[in-house]
């Protein structure tokens, strides 16, 4: 596709997070049968979760972009994302509970996956996401895309050249 | 008026081998402390000059054939004028839109419908929705498909 048509690198990236944005619509059914199941309602607040959403698909666009990029120059790199992916998930509360790591919250401070998940699921449980989480988010955001802008400046041309 | 300019042109891509590519053997290449185990054509890559000093002026009408062996570098011209290739030396200067041909199923989704697939397409040329409706009836009859077009590919 990079070969045969000169279409805007984003492209694919916009593909990929679109791709995973529906099959969160489709997972999302679970929250709503739970809510109703048990009667719960976490109130206007969950709307919170929508500009959360905007703000976790920006930092996908640097990180898809960014990996993409380096990705293709290195073919070992999806292979080690997969594997640190696999390790961020045990480490970051998604199958658990962030309170039951009391006194040792250096490792979800620390975790900006922590923060990124954190704005867009307390919203949904009824609470507005932390100030430390919306402002790491942001800071992620800036960082990643001013990371990505500078090795797009540098390395873009030979994209084509490495896929 | 459309036109192509090519100064001076070079286009060289790197070739790497299978370690080139890795991302820990280019990390470990520094603090490897001897350097008597390196193998022989790992680790360096070579650098193919596929284009050099091409310089083309293409005006409106011109009609342009590319003539030469295999490995001459054709395609790599035309990938340089297609935007696909950015040359690492040199400048192009294109004025016009350009539709390149490498693949005419680019882009297509076989489980999509023919007029879909149209949509696609235009949308990958950088056309609008409205641009590509105004030319699916155009298109549609070019392609002498008739009511196939309503089908997946």
């Amino acid at each position: 596709m990079i070969h045969q048509l000169a279409a805007p690198l984003s492209m694919h990236i916009y593909a990929m997070l679109w791709s995973n944005l529906i099959i969160l619509a489709h997972n999302i059914v679970i929250y709503v049968v739970v809510l109703l199941w048990f009667h719960i309602a976490p109130g206007w607040i969950a709307v919170l979760s929508i500009p959360g959403i905007g703000l976790v698909l920006l930092n996908g666009l640097w990180m898809g972009l960014l990996f993409g990029l380096l990705s293709a120059r290195f073919r070992d790199i999806p292979q080690i994302i997969a594997n640190l992916v696999q390790v961020v998930f045990f480490v970051t509360p998604i199958i658990w509970q962030p309170e039951m790591l009391k006194g040792r919250t250096m490792i979800l401070d620390w975790n900006p996956f922590y923060h990124l998940v954190e704005i867009v699921r307390s919203p949904l449980l009824g609470e507005p996401p932390s100030t430390e989480s919306c402002g790491t988010v942001r800071v992620i955001l800036a960082c990643g895309w001013g990371v990505t802008l500078a090795f797009y400046t540098v390395y873009r041309w030979r994209l084509a050249y490495w896929v | 008026m459309a036109w192509i300019e090519l100064r001076d042109v070079a286009v060289s891509s790197p070739i790497y081998d299978a370690s080139g590519r890795s991302l820990k053997k280019a990390l470990f290449a520094g603090t490897t402390g001897g350097r008597i185990g390196r193998e022989g054509g790992s680790g360096r890559t070579s650098v193919v000059k596929a284009l050099d000093g091409v310089t083309v002026p293409l005006a409106h009408g011109d009609r342009v054939g590319l003539v030469g062996p295999n490995g001459a570098g054709k395609t790599t011209l035309l990938r340089v004028l297609a935007g696909i290739y950015e040359p690492s030396r040199g400048s192009i200067r294109v004025t016009g839109s350009v539709a390149p041909l490498f693949d005419i199923a680019l882009g297509m989704d076989p489980d999509a419908t023919g007029y879909e697939n149209i949509f696609l397409r235009g949308l990958f040329l950088g056309l609008t929705r409205k641009q590509i409706r105004a030319r699916v009836a155009e298109i549609a009859e070019f392609t002498e498909l008739g009511d196939f077009l309503r089908l997946p590919i």
